[in-house]
């Protein structure tokens, strides 16, 4: 079974997507902060990883620069959540190594697919 | 400081006035106005003794002439008046004489008739004819041999009247005849004696006569030679006297009127030339004196006028008082140069201070005073130029000044207020050691300027700081308000991302089945959802767009792919303000270089307003057309249209159409600004037609690029 883990302090959206995701049949592990997010995803090793950029001590986009800079995650799928959708956030992001962002406000059936779009390009 | 006016002006011209150049000026002007002791000679002098000698030398020559004359004239005189009479007289009685002796002779020896009358006729001229001779006889010589001569003949007569009586042709006549014949020969001889001493005395005369002609023509040609050759030298002298100097003259004044100013004539020649000589070097040496003057005077003008558009470039008070200082003091020779602004009223410590080379800030060292005095003399326009040892006690300055002042070396001291408009900023204060000289009328002159400058350039700067000041608080106001909208817009995503989202999951029956009046109630969420969410990306677009970061990431897309992500964003609030959406899209790729969610929010805002104003329902359009080097997208409404006179101002930030504040219809009126920054950024161009109560138009137009350079697309989202 497919794993995602989500990482998002806020409570209400991380019920929306862990309801979405486990009514799509995937695995949902969920945490509020950043380095929850990395110490779960080193004892886990998830297969897609979603990432609030906004998270209260370890941003998303340092969690991601510490997943890729390790040789173990360095090849995790992740997608960010953003609330940011400029430019420069959205830089930001692909150059610390997401695979792809979704911008907050977003519909739960886009967010599924975007998911499944990423996880295919790992199968492949 | 005092206020002495008396003194701004009389002890600096009399006392210091280039006093340098007193002992320079006495041996400029030699012999001028009196004339020197020992000179060279005058020339009219020399002419007055020339014309002089020349004039005693023709007098000398008429004298000559005359003398020659009287000479001549009395030597004819005696000639003619006595000598030859005396000779003619003197013939005439020898002739008659011999008539008588030969009537005489006749008549005793043969008793002839015919010469008894000669006898006697010629007897009785004879006494007349000795008195002739008489009368003619002028020297003593002529006297005595006139009287032998009338002996001679009375001796005769008194004879032939003895013998006259005889009778003829007898022994005793023939013997007197004889004694009578020797009688008229001692007669004879006498006669020819005067004779021969007349014409001598003829010929000495003649002699006499050509002598001294000769002389009298000798000395005249010596004479006039004399004076010819007195006359020419002293043409030729003149000649030489005039001529070298005058030539020098001339050549001077034309290398001066050529500019060659140190050009002066080599005083020589007669006196009246050496002193015009020495008029000329007078006058070159004023005019040098006076070009020096106006040289100096040109060279503070020019450099004051350098510091004034010095002071004027700058907006800092700081550099517009260094500069000022600066200047002063280096192109005025100043020993100190400070300058103390008025501050609450009071002057006192020099703000800037420049001093042996070196500026200084806040120099302290000089007493605070009230800025009345300054303030006074810059109403007045007054600038004070006196000797710190002769500012008078008591006088205005306060006794902390005039204390100052005293402990000072004797300077020059140069105060000159300066301020803006009616308002008095500050004083320039210059000091000097006297002995360097006072201030000069062009160096006063120049401070002045840059005083009056500085006033300028303070006044400007001030307002500058301000205005700069006010700028910077009211861009840093800005810049909070666009951090605010921006962190305000963010903080809104998140709630609004559970709203839409449990909506959604409330819509697919995720949580179980929904009645119909459920249905329509969580559709009266969506609308307002989707209106809020475009009102957040309206705020944080504008946000974007004041704080400079709303830039477009262009890459090659179909612009149809925006339109359908638009519509299907906006098709829930057409159905609900039941507006029919038409699209009339081409079929074919419509390439563009562009951003996908920038094109989107245009799209969206466009068709969002296209049924907001809409208000009883109608007919909205999209439609798309490809022209030859654009891409046209336009929004078309069946709505109230906007009043003509509000048409201009669509594009102004919150700026909304009278129309629609008056129906109430909600908005920001940020929707066309924004889409008009996102045309812009796609180099793109829009226009909006409408009619009041017909409905509105807005079109877009996009260059095109070239087809097969679109890229495949990172969402994947399919044309439908």
């Amino acid at each position: 079974m497919t794993t995602v883990l989500v990482a998002e302090d806020d409570a209400d959206i991380c019920a929306l997507i862990v309801f979405k995701l486990r009514k799509s049949g995937y695995e949902v592990l969920a945490v509020q902060d950043g380095r929850s997010a990395l110490a779960s995803i080193r004892e886990t090793m998830p297969d897609l990883v979603l990432l609030d950029i906004m998270m209260p001590g370890m941003s998303g986009l340092d969690v991601c620069r510490a997943l890729r800079a390790d040789p173990d995650t360095a090849g995790l799928r992740i997608v960010f959540l953003t609330a940011r959708a400029q430019e420069s956030d959205v830089r930001k992001g692909m150059e610390a190594g997401a695979d792809d962002y979704i911008v907050k406000p977003f519909s739960p059936r886009e967010l599924i697919s975007r998911v499944s779009t990423a996880l295919e390009k790992t199968v492949t | 400081m005092s206020r002495h006016p008396a003194l701004d002006t009389a002890p600096a011209a009399s006392a210091g006035e280039r006093p340098a150049r007193t002992p320079q000026s006495a041996p400029e002007r030699p012999g001028s106005g009196t004339r020197p002791r020992r000179g060279p000679a005058s020339l009219a002098r020399l002419l007055r003794l020339t014309f002089g000698l020349l004039i005693t030398l023709v007098l000398i020559s008429v004298c000559i002439a005359l003398i020659q004359g009287f000479r001549s004239s009395a030597a004819v005189e005696r000639l003619t008046g006595q000598i030859l009479p005396l000779q003619v007289a003197n013939s005439q009685l020898l002739t008659i004489q011999g008539d008588a002796q030969r009537g005489l002779r006749n008549h005793l020896n043969f008793g002839q008739p015919g010469f008894q009358p000669l006898y006697v006729q010629a007897k009785a001229q004879l006494p007349g004819q000795m008195r002739e001779v008489e009368r003619h006889a002028a020297d003593a010589q002529e006297v005595a041999l006139a009287r032998e001569l009338r002996t001679r003949m009375e001796t005769w007569l008194g004879y032939a009247e003895q013998v006259d009586s005889l009778t003829p042709g007898t022994p005793e006549a023939f013997r007197s005849s004889t004694r009578a014949l020797e009688h008229y020969n001692q007669f004879w001889i006498t006669s020819r004696k005067l004779q021969a001493h007349v014409t001598i005395e003829a010929k000495n005369h003649q002699r006499a006569n050509d002598r001294q002609r000769v002389l009298s023509l000798v000395s005249l040609i010596g004479v006039a030679s004399v004076a010819g050759v007195m006359a020419l030298a002293v043409s030729l002298s003149t000649y030489r006297a005039l001529a070298g100097p005058l030539r020098g003259m001339r050549e001077t004044l034309a290398r001066l009127t050529a500019g060659e100013h140190e050009a002066r004539v080599a005083p020589k020649g007669p006196a009246e030339l050496h002193d015009v000589g020495l008029a000329i070097n007078q006058l070159a040496d004023e005019s040098d004196r006076l070009r020096d003057a106006e040289r100096e005077r040109s060279r503070m003008r020019q450099v004051a006028h350098e510091t004034g558009a010095r002071i004027r470039r700058s907006l800092d008070v700081s550099t517009v008082m260094e500069e000022a200082v600066r200047a002063v003091a280096e192109v005025l020779r100043a020993r100190q140069v400070s300058l103390h602004l008025i501050h609450d009223d009071r002057v006192g410590a020099a703000d800037v201070q420049w001093r042996d080379g070196e500026l200084r800030r806040n120099v302290t060292s000089w007493p605070s005073m009230g800025a009345e005095l300054i303030a006074q003399a810059y109403e007045q326009h007054a600038t004070y130029n006196m000797r710190t040892s002769e500012i008078p006690r008591g006088g205005a300055a306060p006794p902390s000044v005039q204390h100052a002042f005293e402990e000072m070396p004797d300077s020059a001291l140069l105060a000159v207020p300066f301020g803006s408009g009616a308002d008095a900023l500050g004083a320039l204060l210059l000091l000097r050691p006297w002995h360097e000289g006072s201030w000069s009328p062009s160096e006063v002159g120049a401070a002045e300027v840059v005083a009056a400058d500085l006033g300028y350039g303070l006044h400007h700067a001030r307002l500058f700081q301000q205005e700069r000041r006010l700028v910077d608080e009211l861009r840093a106001l800005d810049t909070t308000k666009t951090d605010f909208l921006s962190t305000v817009s963010h903080e809104l995503r998140s709630p609004l991302t559970n709203i839409v989202g449990y909506l959604e999951l409330l819509r697919d029956e995720e949580a179980g089945r929904i009645s119909r009046h459920q249905d329509q109630m969580l559709n009266a969420v969506e609308r307002n959802a989707v209106r809020l969410q475009l009102l957040i990306e309206d705020l944080l677009t504008l946000s974007r767009i004041e704080s400079g970061a709303f830039r477009s990431s262009l890459q090659p897309l179909d612009v149809r792919d925006p339109i359908d992500t638009a519509l299907s964003t906006i098709q829930p609030l057409a159905d609900a303000q039941g507006v029919e959406l038409e699209t009339r899209c081409s079929d074919e790729a419509l390439h563009v270089r562009g951003d996908p969610h920038q094109l989107e929010r245009a799209v969206t805002n466009l068709l969002s307003n296209a049924i907001k104003f809409s208000p009883g329902g109608g007919h909205a359009t999209l439609s798309t057309r490809a022209e030859e080097n654009w891409i046209e997208v336009a929004v078309s409404d069946t709505g109230m249209g906007i009043p003509e006179q509000d048409q201009h101002m669509m594009f102004t930030r919150f700026f909304r159409a009278s129309n629609a504040i008056a129906d109430a219809i909600p908005g920001t009126g940020l929707g066309l600004s924004i889409v008009r920054s996102i045309v812009a950024n796609h180099a793109g161009e829009m226009d909006i037609r409408s009619v009041e109560g017909e409905g509105t138009t807005v079109a877009m137009r996009f260059p095109r690029s070239a087809p097969g350079s679109e890229q495949p697309n990172d969402k994947g989202q399919a044309v439908p």
